[in-house]
This record gives structure tokens, C-alpha cells and sequence, in this order.
């Protein structure tokens, strides 16, 4: 630890590039980062950090950051910079008036990145609630769903991993999501842990894994169910947990005789002799931590994962379930907002991008009140809330609540600059449950604000002042007594203050919830700390289709898979990062290449049920025969490549041939 | 020319693991914000071997590439200024202030190390992070590298420290059931 080059203060933080939450020295000269390096004394990182964690001072100091409040007509005009930020609002209220008038308040969407940070986020559910619109999209709304919310979360921090005998990850790539928490994995099996991955991908984890198993794209909950079935038959489980424990144990029971280890072999894509080996092991080594990576949580039967790690006694340190970006507890922002009836809709929540989609056909049907108006923070329209942005240009009003001038940007009416994290006090949730306090490093620059800043401002223009009251003595948000507030809205941190927060963080600790300690599930009770004592499981569920038919227009499934250092529009500003890997590329099996005549580099054509992209042919065998992987610019499961100069039924043909 | 093929006496070494390696290109932006290159010069690189098949499965590994530090440097005996220089403890570095970009080293290296910073237009290679070594502290990638596959120290003790890791391993083996 530390630099050779003339610094004049070192400021310790939270890095809030993921959800690992490493701590981070920036050493400062000049109102200038010269170096930024990992804490050794912080217990997550260990000093380690990431390629983005380095790499985020790029963007930050970035010529082209937005600066001022910006308007214009139309998408495609020149934005006039607005005098100030309340002369902004003022216009964006005006505007969402005229929504409203128009389209009604269901019309409204906000899309939450999460780089506008929590305060965005919590308080555009609050804006949302008093607006009258249930559409608030942020990603990592449903990692932890099926956990009962007054129950402490599937397992302990990551640093326990190390304790377990088996870590077994379910699509997670956590080598490249999350590099820092990979190195508890590699120290996990340098201890002499059995490294088990199941993907759709050949991924940078899998290649670190003692067992790795190749399953079809969005089958990876399937694998929980034949996980346990095979747990249950040989008398693996932990019968006084399921007896006690789970409501309807019989009928669950029963549900797994309905499903054959064969028909889940052919849905996972495996063979049974694998499934088999990967059952004795988990029999054999009990303490097993499952690690399921996002994706999972928008497919059905997500709930396996608890109902696995709960049968199978997986209840102590170094074993349970830990569902990647799940760090953040259930905390209620709503509780003093009357619902304005039948305004928050049955359908609320769910996976985001199908949502939106549903939403959007509803309202272009008619069924439900049109689209019509969006604030988009980060760069949400070109991401999870990409189907929105192909029909921003049909929409009234497109205010964009952020730091660069990206794709979403370029689709907006109105900007408002936001600062970025390195220039706001937050209170962060990461992995771990931990709870961190991460100082500003800087004051944000002139004329950028943050999320909690935007929300007052708008608030105060409806009227709404009393359910925003986190006003400073300089007129802006007060950091502090928001996120005050907001640790006491959870049943699970309510005992918490952020100056205890603070000062367990500036001594290189974490706090972790449930602060009252209670709701810790006891390796040595059958009894579930909720309040009856049990849990909903997951049956096993035969599936509709026995075999899944492949789609005649979509022959091929498809992954997009995360980039690590954020896609070209947000990693322009970042081009250390932006150089490492090409999200244009389309990763493609080089036998399903050849079949198409489609060569390494090649230009090709992606087409998919929402919509079509370009991208460059990446012949890698990384991706299976029966699928493709994006980076970007495409969501659904299946797909159709092609040459760009040849017509879809041939491929179609091509692609129909090789299967049958 | 003799001046060039130094005995070098207190060499530290960086030691890349393989095994360890998992391709997340941390080492590689902790020496742009180290050195303050632009987009364009690789100076450590990451290349990524495979997937192929091995014994019916497949693999994938990670191959760290940076500056050799020669013996006997090419690049060194190429420099027309002699800003490429090494160093008594091992370091092969350009001098920027003698360096003029005329890329002769780059032509001379066998392994295609030293690269042209376009924003400068100097050239851009690992310099073993002298500055920061001359003040005890590591190079920038292996202090950053998550999982450790990056170690610096005496020839030594990087051994002695794989010696150390692989045995742990040996003795765990027994030490359970």
C-alpha cells in the first residue's frame, strides 16, 4: 500500500462500482485524483481492487461530463443550457403536468440505474407512490424475493465462503462481475473447497472450477430442482427442517415424485450420470454454499434456491444460498404514503424488462394508459430499460436525471446533471448484508446534483414538501438525515444509525443486518425465524413442455451477458476499460459458424422477436452450439444470426438442418 | 556494449501464477493510472487461451504478458539515445525525458514489448514501477491483482511463498476425511 506520487490528502471510502463494496484510498492532490488503490485494512477487499474500481476516475474527470440543466424541443434539436437547476425543475414539472392532463399518472415510467445511487432510487419510488404510477424499474430489485422479508438473509458474507466444503455457482460469473469476491472463492478452494460451476457459458469462472457443467441457457433454477430431488432420494436431507419448517411438507414432497431425474437432465441439458456425480458430492460434503448469479430471479422457479439450501441444512457459516446483489434488505419507503386505490397495480413486480414490456403493449393496445413519459437516470434506456428507449422517440417527454451524454441522453428532452459517487456521502448495502458509510471524496462539481437533490426539488413543485423533509441548511438534500430515515424504515436495520455505521466503518469493520441479531437462522432449530415458524418451498413443478421446442423463427438461444466494465456508450468514458473488451462482439460457436459460413470478425446480423442488432462475429467455443452471447443491444431468449448478405429463411433452413 | 549485460545482484522478481489468473484486466488499468497512459498502449496484457479441449474437457486459461526485464535487453542495445536503459536491481526502462519515439526498441524486442504512447509520443513499457520500488513499495498490478496470481518480491521468496501455498494444499489433503 501506497503511492510515489505527491498527494495532499488520502480520503478511505466504499468503491460503489458493484456491490461488493471494497474499500478504496483515493489519494488527492489539488482537487485531483493521483492514485487509487484498495484498503488493506478493509475486510472485503483486503486491498485488492478491481479494473473498475481503478478505472471510474476516467469518467470522472471526464471534459464531457454533463454540467448544466439542459432542454429542447425534440430529441433531434439543440439543447439550450438552462439558467439553473430550479428554473429546471420548474420546466420538468410543467411538462409532467401536461403528462398528466394528457395521459393520466400511469403514463410515467423512471428507470433507476444504479448509478444515481440509492437516494435515487428509494426516492423515486416515494415521487412514484404520491405521482400514481407503479412503474419504478432498477435492477436489483428481485435477487432476494423469495426470502421472507423479517428473516435474515440465505447466508452469511462472503468472507465465509472460505468455510465452505463445496461452493457451487449457479449462472455467476463472478470472476468477471465480481472480481474481488472471486478471490474468496480462490482462497475458498485453495483451502481445499470443491469449486462446482453451472453455466450456459464456458465463463472465466468456470475455467477455475473443479467441476464444471455446461447447462442450457435459462435452465440453471432446473438444476436447483434436480439438485434437490437427487438430495431427497438419498435421504440427504435434513428431515426435522422440512417437517418443522415447511408448510405442506407432504404435498411438496410428493411434488417431486412427479418430476424424473431424466426429464430434468434433458431440460438442464446434462446427462443423468453427471447430475448423479454432482449429487454425491453435494451429499457427501455437506457444507455447500449456492451462488446464483441475477438472472435467475426473473425465471420461474427461483424459489428452489431457499427451499434447497433449507432442506438440505445448508444453515451454517460457509453454507447457504447467496444470491449475488442481494446485499440490500427490504426496507418499506412507503409506509406513510396512502395508496391512492388501484393506482399500484397487481402486476408491480416481477422481472423488469418483461414488465416493461407487458406495459408497453398494454398501453399500445389500449388496455392500460399509454408510455408516455420517462426520467431515465444513468443510461437505463440503452440497458434493462432498453425496450422503452426503441420507443422514446413516440414519447412526450424523456428527462434524463445524469452524468454523461450517452445513448439515453441523446433520446431526451430534458438533462439534469447528476454528480457521480465519488461526490456524495451515501450509505451503501453490499454483498454481505454489510452496511458501509462511504464519503464524498469531492464536493460534485458545479452544477451537478445528487438523486435525493432532484427528488426534493421536484417534490417542493407539487406540493409534496412533508414527504421529502431532508432539507440542509444549504437548501439541499441532507444526506445524513435521509439515510437516517431510511435505515429505520427496515425491520432489519432499525437499530441502526449512520453515525454508527460510520464509525464501525472508519474502523475498518462492517456492520451487517439484521442489527438486532435476532432473525438468524440457528443451525441446531428446525424452526424458521419467521412468524409462524415456516416457509413457503418451492414444488418441483413438472415442466409444461417435456421438450423444450425449439422456435422455428428463433432457432438459436441467446445470453446477454454483462460487461464487466459497462457497455461502449457509458465505457466512452472510460477507455482504459473500453479497450479490454469489445461489446460489439457476438460470441458464436465456431461449429455453428462454419455451418452459416460465417468467419471470425465477420460483420453478422442478429435478429431477435424485439428487434434486430450488428455485431461482430467472436467464433469462440466459450458459447455452446445451440446459442449465441451479446453483450448488448438485445433482450428475449432465442434468436436468428445470419451473414449480412444472406436472407433469414436460409439460415433458418441452415440452422433447422443442423438440429434435426 | 559490455556497460549493458550488468551483474545484476538484488533482482526482485514479478511472479505470475496461471492458476490464479482470472482475466479481469485489473493489472492492466492499475498500470495506466500508474504510468497515466492513454487508451492504446498495453504494457501488461491479458491474453485468453481457449476454451480448447483437453482429455475431453474443456479449458481455459490466462496468460499474463508484461517486459521480460532481459538479460541481455535488445531494446537497450537498439536505443540510438540511450533512453532505454537497465537498471543495477534488473529494470529495463525508457528515460521519457531521452526517449523520441522512434520506436528502434520496439523493433528490436522479440517479444513486441515496448509500444508508442500516442499522447506523448514516447515510449510506453513496463518499467517495473521503479519509482514505486525505490520506495519499497510493490508494482501497481500485483498490488492490485485480486487473487493474488500476481506476487513481487526476490526470486526467493516468491518461491518460497508457491513452495508454502502447494504444500498447505498437500497437508490439507490429509488433515480431512
Amino acid at each position: 500500500m501506497g503511492t510515489r506520487k505527491l498527494y495532499d490528502r488520502v480520503v478511505s471510502t466504499i468503491c460503489q462500482e458493484c456491490t461488493v463494496g471494497c474499500g478504496l484510498l483515493a489519494y488527492v492532490q489539488d482537487d485531483r485524483i493521483v492514485d487509487i488503490q484498495g484498503d488493506e485494512a478493509h475486510p472485503v477487499g483486503r486491498g485488492r481492487l478491481c479494473a473498475m474500481g481503478t478505472a471510474f476516475l476516467q469518467a470522472f474527470d471526464n471534459p464531457d461530463r454533463i454540467q448544466a440543466p439542459a432542454v429542447r424541443e425534440s430529441p433531434q434539436g439543440q439543447f439550450d443550457q438552462m439558467e439553473d437547476w430550479p428554473a429546471a425543475l420548474d420546466a420538468l414539472a410543467d411538462a409532467l403536468r401536461k403528462v398528466r392532463e394528457r395521459h393520466g399518472p400511469e403514463s410515467l415510467v423512471i428507470g433507476c440505474d444504479p448509478e444515481a445511487g440509492p437516494d435515487f432510487y428509494y426516492g423515486a419510488k416515494r415521487f412514484a407512490r404520491l405521482w400514481g404510477t407503479p412503474y419504478v424499474f432498477e435492477p436489483f430489485e428481485e435477487p432476494r424475493a423469495p426470502w421472507p422479508p423479517d428473516l435474515n438473509a440465505p447466508s452469511g458474507p462472503s468472507s465465509d465462503w472460505i468455510r465452505s466444503r463445496v461452493l457451487l455457482l449457479v449462472e455467476s460469473d463472478v470472476a468477471s462481475t465480481h472480481p474481488i469476491a472471486m478471490s474468496w472463492i480462490m482462497e475458498a478452494r485453495r483451502r481445499g473447497a470443491k469449486i462446482v460451476v453451472a453455466d450456459s457459458r464456458f465463463t472465466a469462472t468456470m475455467s477455475k472450477a473443479d467441476v464444471g457443467l455446461l447447462i442450457r441457457p435459462q435452465s440453471g433454477n432446473r438444476l436447483g430442482t434436480a439438485i434437490l430431488k437427487m438430495l431427497l432420494e438419498s435421504d440427504s436431507c435434513r428431515t426435522d427442517l422440512i417437517e418443522a419448517g415447511f408448510s405442506e411438507p407432504a404435498s411438496w414432497r410428493e411434488s417431486f415424485s412427479t418430476v424424473t431425474l431424466q426429464s430434468l437432465a434433458d431440460e438442464t441439458g446434462l446427462s443423468v450420470d453427471q447430475l448423479d456425480e454432482l449429487g454425491r458430492l453435494l451429499a457427501a460434503r455437506r457444507n455447500t454454499t449456492v451462488i446464483t448469479g441475477k438472472r435467475l430471479a426473473y425465471l420461474p422457479h427461483y424459489g428452489i434456491w431457499l427451499t434447497l439450501s433449507a432442506a438440505a441444512g445448508w444453515v451454517a457459516p460457509g453454507a447457504g444460498w447467496y444470491p449475488l446483489d442481494s446485499g440490500r434488505p427490504e426496507i418499506d419507503v412507503l409506509g406513510d404514503i396512502e395508496e391512492e386505490s388501484g393506482k399500484i397495480l397487481d402486476w408491480l413486480y416481477g422481472d423488469h424488462h418483461t414488465l416493461a414490456t407487458y406495459a408497453l403493449e398494454k398501453g399500445i393496445s389500449g388496455e392500460h394508459p399509454p408510455l408516455n413519459a420517462v426520467i431515465a437516470s444513468g443510461n437505463c434506456l440503452e440497458t434493462f430499460l432498453a425496450i422503452l428507449g426503441r420507443n422514446a422517440p413516440d414519447m412526450d417527454l424523456i428527462a434524463h436525471f445524469g452524468s454523461y451524454p450517452n445513448g439515453t441522453y441523446s433520446l431526451s428532452h430534458m438533462v439534469f446533471p447528476a454528480s457521480a459517487w465519488a461526490e456524495r456521502d451515501t450509505l451503501c448495502f453490499n454483498n454481505d448484508r454489510a452496511v458501509q458509510w462511504a464519503p464524498k471524496i469531492f464536493d460534485p462539481k458545479p452544477g451537478c446534483r445528487s438523486g435525493l437533490d432532484f427528488w426534493i426539488g421536484l417534490a417542493q413543485r407539487f406540493g409534496w414538501e412533508e414527504f421529502f423533509p431532508w432539507i440542509g441548511d444549504d437548501g439541499q438534500g441532507d444526506r445524513r438525515a435521509f439515510f437516517n430515515w431510511l435505515l429505520k424504515q427496515s425491520s432489519v436495520t432499525a437499530g441502526l444509525t449512520v453515525d454508527q455505521v460510520t464509525s464501525v466503518t472508519e474502523s475498518h469493520k462492517t456492520v451487517t443486518w439484521p442489527s438486532d441479531g435476532e432473525r438468524v437462522l440457528k443451525p441446531d432449530s428446525p424452526v424458521f425465524p419467521t412468524a409462524d415458524g415456516k416457509i413457503v418451498p418451492q414444488d418441483a413443478d413438472s415442466p409444461a413442455e417435456p421438450e423444450p421446442q425449439p422456435d422455428e423463427r428463433f432457432p438459436l438461444g441467446l445470453e446477454v451477458s454483462p460487461v464487466v466494465f459497462r457497455d461502449r456508450n457509458t465505457g466512452f468514458w472510460w477507455p482504459w476499460t473500453r479497450e479490454l473488451v469489445n461489446d460489439q462482439i457476438v460470441q458464436i460457436n465456431p461449429i455453428t459458424a462454419q455451418k452459416l459460413g460465417i468467419e471470425n470478425g465477420e460483420e453478422i446480423v442478429v435478429e431477435g422477436p424485439t428487434g434486430d442488432m450488428q455485431g461482430t462475429a467472436g467464433l469462440t467455443r466459450m458459447v455452446q452450439e445451440r446459442m449465441v452471447a451479446v453483450h448488448r443491444g438485445l433482450n428475449g431468449n432465442r434468436v436468428l444470426v445470419r451473414k449480412r448478405d444472406m436472407p433469414s429463411e436460409e439460415a433458418i433452413d441452415i440452422l433447422r438442418e443442423a438440429t434435426t | 556494449m559490455n556497460a549493458v549485460k550488468k551483474k545484476v545482484t538484488k533482482k526482485n522478481v514479478l511472479l505470475a501464477d496461471s492458476s490464479l489468473c482470472i482475466g479481469c484486466f485489473s493489472c492492466q488499468v492499475a498500470c495506466k493510472l500508474e504510468h497515466d497512459l492513454p487508451q492504446g498502449p498495453r504494457t501488461v496484457k491479458i491474453i485468453r487461451l481457449g476454451p480448447v479441449e483437453r482429455n475431453g474437457n474443456l479449458v481455459m486459461d490466462y496468460l499474463h504478458q508484461t517486459c521480460l526485464h532481459c538479460e541481455e535487453p535488445a531494446c537497450v542495445y537498439a536505443c540510438p539515445t540511450g533512453a532505454m536503459q537497465k537498471r543495477d536491481d534488473g529494470i529495463v526502462f525508457s528515460d521519457p525525458d531521452l526517449c523520441i519515439g522512434c520506436q528502434t526498441c520496439a523493433v528490436a524486442c522479440p517479444y513486441g514489448v515496448p509500444q508508442l504512447n500516442t499522447a506523448n509520443g514516447k515510449i510506453a513499457k513496463c518499467d517495473g514501477c521503479r519509482e514505486r520500488v525505490d520506495r519499497g513499495l510493490w508494482p501497481s498490478c500485483a498490488l492490485k491483482c485480486p487473487t493474488g496470481a500476481l506476487t513481487y518480491g526476490t526470486r526467493e521468496s516468491v518461491v518460497q511463498d508457491r513452495r508454502h501455498r502447494a504444500a498447505t494444499i498437500i497437508a490439507q489433503s490429509f488433515s480431512k476425511p
